[in-house]
């Protein structure tokens, strides 16, 4: 009997907003181990492991390129998703809680809406994930990562 | 944004694999010498779109907000197994907001490639009108606001009924939206 395709997906919250990313981008879901300060561009320095991590807060950084305001909802960023690719080794998004990590059936999964797709000021938000009966949007975080240094570099 | 290859190869693996659902696009058909309306209410004011245009219309469920789109985009809502775009028509119209009550209404839309949903305060209507009773706008309604396209007015119960085209709309939403990539 034919399985449904499924895709890993952690579901995460950042600034009371509800997301999720696909789980093979993923090496390691850390404790923040304390409550790093953050550059104004997004960035904090954290421990993983010991190790040292660099970390984009995605609740400072919805807030500042977004215009998200972090809701009476959210929580203190408590946790690290660290990246698993090489070109982003040992950086992370610092997230305020990790709720869950699924597998999530293709139907259950969709594109984004094209005036989403054309709007949104997020590139790299991808899809949707309806999950637990709620909508979560879905972002590439090497993508994220990569525009955030961009810009901090521009910035800079 | 440009299309799934600017996504990680994973993820584009999993967009490509995505099938959109297809919504039949065919709309509400009137008869050959009329046209069928779609009549709302926006704080008062009575406005339709060709019924042609409308996929679906449906009651107000969640609407999730999605960070980084325009105010007018209030979020994404399910309607019937598809994740649609809803657009604040109040917005559009420069009225100030107000809150979902049980007689909102989310009219789908599709112009073109581009459907979305429609938030308006209520439905009174979907009626077949006679070609010849629609006339030009007495006045300009809504001349400052380029994102509205006045296609014709008419009467309707004694209120004046104004036709918005759905399509120009869309249009103007996606060429004038501030998109700078985050």
């Amino acid at each position: 009997m034919p399985t449904e395709p499924t895709v890993e997906i952690v579901m995460f919250s950042a600034a009371g907003l509800n997301f999720g990313t696909y789980a093979g981008q993923i090496a390691e879901i850390l404790p923040a181990q304390r409550q790093p300060a953050t550059s104004r561009h997004g960035w904090c320095d954290c421990l993983g492991r010991g190790e040292p991590c660099r970390a984009l807060d995605f609740a400072y950084w919805l807030e500042r390129h977004a215009c998200s305001a972090r809701t009476s909802g959210s929580r203190p960023a408590s946790k690290v998703l660290v990246l698993a690719s090489p070109a982003t080794r040992r950086q992370g998004i610092l997230v305020d809680y990790v709720e869950d990590v699924a597998d999530v059936a293709f139907e259950h999964l969709a594109p984004l809406p094209i005036l989403v797709r054309r709007l949104c000021r997020i590139s790299a938000l991808w899809g949707i994930a309806d999950y637990a009966d709620t909508l979560r949007m879905l972002v590439d975080l090497e993508r994220l990562l990569t525009v955030s240094e961009a810009d901090g570099r521009m910035l800079s | 944004m440009a299309g799934s290859a600017a996504f990680s190869p994973d993820i584009a693996k999993i967009l490509d694999a995505l099938t959109p659902r297809e919504t039949d696009a065919s709309g509400i058909q009137g008869e050959d010498d009329a046209v069928q309306l779609v009549v709302f209410l926006i704080q008062g004011g009575y406005y339709a779109f060709f019924g042609e245009s409308i996929l679906e219309i449906v009651p107000v469920q969640t609407i999730t907000f999605v960070p980084g789109m325009p105010a007018c985009v209030p979020g994404v809502t399910h309607i019937r197994g598809s994740i649609e775009s809803v657009l604040d028509m109040r917005h559009v119209l420069g009225l100030p907001p107000a809150p979902l009550t049980s007689s909102s209404r989310i009219v789908l839309g599709q112009a073109g490639d581009v459907r979305s949903g429609v938030l308006v305060d209520s439905v009174e209507d979907v009626l077949d009108v006679p070609n010849r009773t629609i006339h030009e706008p007495k006045d300009a309604p809504h001349e400052e606001n380029d994102r509205v396209r006045v296609m014709g007015e008419t009467d309707y119960y004694e209120h004046r009924l104004i036709i918005l085209d759905i399509e120009h709309l869309f249009e103007m939403i996606l060429t004038h939206a501030d998109r700078t990539d985050g």
